[in-house]
């Protein structure tokens, strides 16, 4: 369709963005062109250099970078799997209390302090934790036991960013037309093939979307790794800590920081093209 | 039993005192139902008449609380939806949006594990049907709101079901398609042989396409019937007011002729002779229905004992002009007159009703 919209009225839509355009630009871009510039910057703070950004390139950071998406994609694939089934029970929760009971349940991640609730899951997880004897009489070695590990990390960032793939795959439900659902039972399906023909397809969108959010924040995510991880599991947002607060090295922090942002966007932007792929559908037509 | 029911003995389906209770609340009561094969049956009532709850007990999405229901001469009252091999059409089209029209079709087909070859050949027999060739490879999205809903019949006639249910389909359209739509949809399913329940809460819609019409009220069936039936011979208030127009007016009836009855009209409206018999039985207190197209309007003349009434205003129908007559007490009466004839009366002036006595509708009622 061609606009046709008066000038007058374009100013005032864009006016209604600026308070947030302000926002971002004073307390988000400057900030980031700033390590921008940083990055690419000697340390003596003259000229342009890439010998920040490849001082990361050897096998170790390679490394961290693997684990850190490593940790990131089981985190996020996790969440799908134990996300949905409780999507699902507030999808079909009967009454508004028992709605409001589950809701509350997949929210109380994101009202607990990060710190917290790691705090909280060091003493479940530790060795003298609620966890460990059970393990222990299963038959199962855990002398250690389960802190200072990638488990330990994803379990707890799963746990901290599960609501937000909760509430993306709860939303694609309740946009699921009923009718559809009883349309493909009518003419044959049973509630198993109707679940992975129909529910499972159309709720896409929202494990995609819930996908890229949990994604973005685990790559990101530092207190989880620096707290759980006891220094044993090394991510990259621990060595952009440890490079500008305890190095001093402000060049390698941004440089490393720039690295994971980008990858992050590159990664995120590999979920979207995925999702699309998945949903033909949406992508077609008018 | 109605003489349609008599004409089609083997059944499409039955339901046989289906009554459905939400705690103690009894929203379908002892409802009996019997559709021949190849009938196409209308469901009609007010909202919260039980008639989708009805639709949806066939269809197995939602339990009875009693009675039994057959399909096919086979009991399936506790068996599950993908079990009953029925075909559906629904309000909101309910086409699978991440399918292509193909995958619509062809979906009923699939969950038989009909073989490929033979589902391509039966969805392209049923796009036919629905005039939509060449549509397969589309998306829902990407087809208009008519398409979409012949898209709807397509996937449930291409399972050959024997009995179709259809859920107010044709609502969500706007009216010249609808109507269009309603005269294709009669001529798929005289064409099919497939029996259809059709729930629709237009009356008008119900009266041209069906064979025969259930009139439902509160969770039970005021009267089946051929349309014809229901319409001039309607079993109670409730019907003569749901089915076509109709103006009321309460009676006392005051003797009883040879197959006639004399009655007075209610605060000095008139006295009228009517057809005795049918639903009044020889009650007293009656209550009398007329049709607005069965009512002809008089010059008021001395000595008479007709019907009178003030011309309180007339409003252009398109092939009549509709006059409303208001009786001395108050009383409001619809008539149907001819643009020609109407001219002869003004809005303001006296009017005496002219009705035939077999044109009252005459029901027993307490209702003053």
């Amino acid at each position: 369709m061609i606009s046709r919209r008066s000038p007058i009225r374009t100013i005032r839509r864009a006016l209604i963005g600026l308070p947030m355009a302000i926002l971002l630009s004073v307390f988000f871009f400057y900030p980031l062109t700033d390590i921008l510039v940083m990055a690419f910057q000697p340390e003596n703070g003259d000229g342009f250099t890439l010998t920040n950004l490849s001082r990361f390139t050897d096998n170790y950071y390679l490394g961290v970078f693997l684990d850190t998406i490593v940790i990131s994609a089981a985190a996020t694939i996790l969440s799908i799997i134990l996300g949905f089934p409780l999507a699902w029970h507030l999808h079909h929760a009967t009454s508004a209390h028992k709605r409001a009971f589950w809701a509350l349940v997949t929210l109380t991640p994101l009202m607990l302090s990060l710190v917290v609730s790691s705090f909280a899951w060091i003493l479940i997880l530790g060795s003298n934790g609620l966890v460990v004897p059970v393990i222990r009489t299963l038959g199962i070695d855990v002398t250690s036991g389960l802190l200072n590990s990638k488990t330990a990390v994803v379990i707890v960032t799963i746990s901290s960013f599960i609501s937000y793939m909760i509430l993306n795959i709860y939303s694609a439900l309740q946009n699921i037309d009923p009718s559809i659902v009883r349309a493909a039972r009518i003419h044959g399906a049973s509630p198993t093939t109707a679940f992975f023909r129909i529910i499972l397809p159309l709720s896409t969108p929202g494990i995609v979307s819930g996908s890229a959010i949990v994604f973005a924040m685990s790559m990101s995510a530092f207190v989880i790794p620096f707290l759980i991880g006891g220094g044993r599991v090394k991510v990259i947002g621990l060595f952009v800590y440890n490079f500008t607060v305890q190095l001093y090295d402000w060049s390698g922090g941004a440089a490393l920081g720039l690295l994971l942002f980008l990858l992050t966007i590159a990664a995120t932007w590999a979920i979207a093209v995925v999702g699309d792929r998945l949903t033909p559908w949406h992508r077609r037509g008018t | 039993m109605t003489q349609a029911a008599g004409t089609h003995c083997r059944s499409a389906f039955r339901l046989v005192g289906v009554t459905k209770t939400f705690g103690d609340r009894e929203v379908l009561k002892g409802l009996d139902l019997h559709v021949g094969v190849g009938e196409f049956v209308s469901l009609v009532g007010p909202s919260g008449c039980g008639k989708t709850m009805t639709l949806n007990i066939l269809a197995g999405f939602m339990d009875a609380s009693a009675g039994e229901v057959f399909i096919d001469d086979r009991e399936v009252t506790r068996l599950e939806p993908h079990k009953r091999g029925l075909g559906m059409v629904f309000q909101s089209h309910a086409l699978f949006p991440h399918m292509t029209i193909f995958d619509n079709v062809g979906f009923g087909l699939k969950m038989r594990s009909v073989p490929p070859s033979e589902i391509a050949s039966r969805v392209r027999d049923a796009l036919d049907m629905v005039r939509l060739e060449g549509f397969e490879k589309r998306y829902p999205r990407e087809m208009s709101g008519g398409q979409q809903q012949r898209v709807g019949l397509a996937r449930a006639l291409a399972v050959r079901p024997s009995v179709l249910l259809m859920d107010e389909p044709l609502s969500s359209l706007d009216a010249k398609l609808r109507r269009e739509m309603q005269i294709e949809l009669r001529s798929i399913q005289r064409e099919t042989g497939i029996a259809v329940l059709y729930v629709t809460h237009d009356q008008e819609e119900a009266l041209s396409m069906s064979d025969r019409v259930v009139v439902m009220n509160q969770g039970r069936v005021e009267q089946v019937g051929p349309p014809e039936e229901v319409y001039s011979q309607p079993a109670s208030e409730f019907v003569a007011g749901f089915i076509g127009e109709a103006s009321f007016l309460a009676a006392k009836v005051v003797g009883y002729g040879d197959g006639t009855l004399d009655a007075v009209l209610h605060e000095g409206d008139g006295r009228l002779t009517a057809r005795s018999g049918g639903g009044a039985g020889t009650a007293q207190d009656i209550r009398l229905a007329l049709r607005p197209d069965r009512v002809r309007l008089a010059p008021v003349s001395a000595g008479e004992a007709k019907i009178v009434g003030t011309l309180s205003g007339k409003s252009f129908l398109g092939p009549v002009m509709r006059c409303v007559v208001r009786l001395t007490s108050g009383a409001i009466v619809l008539a149907d007159l001819p643009a020609l004839e109407s001219g002869r009366f003004d809005v303001g002036s006296g009017v005496a009703l002219d009705v035939n006595p077999a044109d009252w509708l005459v029901f027993a009622g307490n209702r003053a």
